[in-house]
């Protein structure tokens, strides 16, 4: 049985997927995986400088649940920090409000008001842009043989290849 | 339909503000007639409540789209109440480049 879905807020996804270190061979060691609900408590709390009380109420969780996120994030970029690891900014269990879409030709991320289906970006009008899926139940099927196969966020699934039959992927 | 872009500066090649509600100006594209203009933002001295009082300027320049770096975590409800579209860009951009994007 999967989990029932929590009923936690994130405002926005983050315009981009990983941090890098340099000057190290971060690639020999493994990612740290940052969720959504821990990078946008330290966004929140560290950028917004929003206090706990504020930042849980846009988050829709109690303060020991928010202050076990943070305390969660702010560990993980520690050890990123410290032992020159990559941070992947991915997964998490939240809902957006909005919808929200990022643009694969300028790079910008927009949300759509009302939850208009969003045709083309909304600042360079191209239509190469991908809606942010909040969960990590968004799949990639393959246009051919209808495998399918979990989403990499920020990678849209029209540049993936079916691993079975090396055919074009898309959105399911 | 009008889009605001926070800037640092007046002119367009100011470059883009980072943070919405204490950009010290507006340029606002109006589509229509493609002409843009810069206005103060009146948030920028605002001793409290600059992405509020941010967003009451632009909802009555009639602006439906905001480009900004970031909005913070108080003002993205605001503005997804109004309906009113967030573009987020990353990076130093003058106000001409993105200018020139919104004219694609
Ligand atoms: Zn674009």
């Amino acid at each position: 049985m999967p989990r029932p879905k929590r009923n936690r807020k994130v405002l926005s996804p983050p315009a981009f997927d990983a941090f890098l270190p340099s000057g190290t061979d971060s690639a020999g060691k493994e990612a740290i995986e940052l969720n959504l609900e821990e990078y946008e408590s330290i966004r929140l709390c560290d950028y917004d400088l929003l206090n706990h009380a504020e930042a849980c109420e846009l988050m829709h969780v109690s303060r020991a649940t928010f202050a076990r996120i943070y305390e969660s994030a702010r560990r993980k970029v520690a050890k990123a920090f410290v032992e020159g690891r990559a941070i992947l900014i991915q997964g998490g269990d939240f809902k957006f409000e909005e919808k929200w879409w990022k643009c694969h030709d300028c790079g910008s991320v927009f949300n759509s008001p009302g939850r208009k289906k969003q045709k083309d970006c909304a600042l360079c009008s191209s239509d190469y842009i991908e809606e942010y899926s909040s969960s990590a139940e968004s799949y990639c099927i393959c246009v051919s043989c209808g495998y399918h196969k979990k989403h990499t966020p920020g990678h849209p699934c029209r540049e993936e290849k079916c691993p079975k039959c090396k055919s074009r992927m898309k959105k399911k | 339909m009008k889009t605001a872009i926070s800037a640092s500066g007046d002119s367009k090649e100011s470059l883009m503000d980072k943070r919405f509600g204490r950009c010290p100006y507006f340029c606002i594209y109006d589509d229509e007639s493609k002409g843009y203009s810069f206005h103060k933002n009146p948030g920028f001295e605002a001793q409290e409540g600059a992405g509020p009082v941010a967003v009451q300027f632009l909802v009555n320049e009639g602006v439906q789209k905001i480009v900004a770096a970031e909005f913070g975590g108080k003002v993205k409800p605001v503005l997804e109440q109004l309906q009113i579209q967030m573009i987020m860009m990353q990076g130093d951009r003058t106000i001409e480049d993105l200018i020139n994007q919104l004219k694609k």
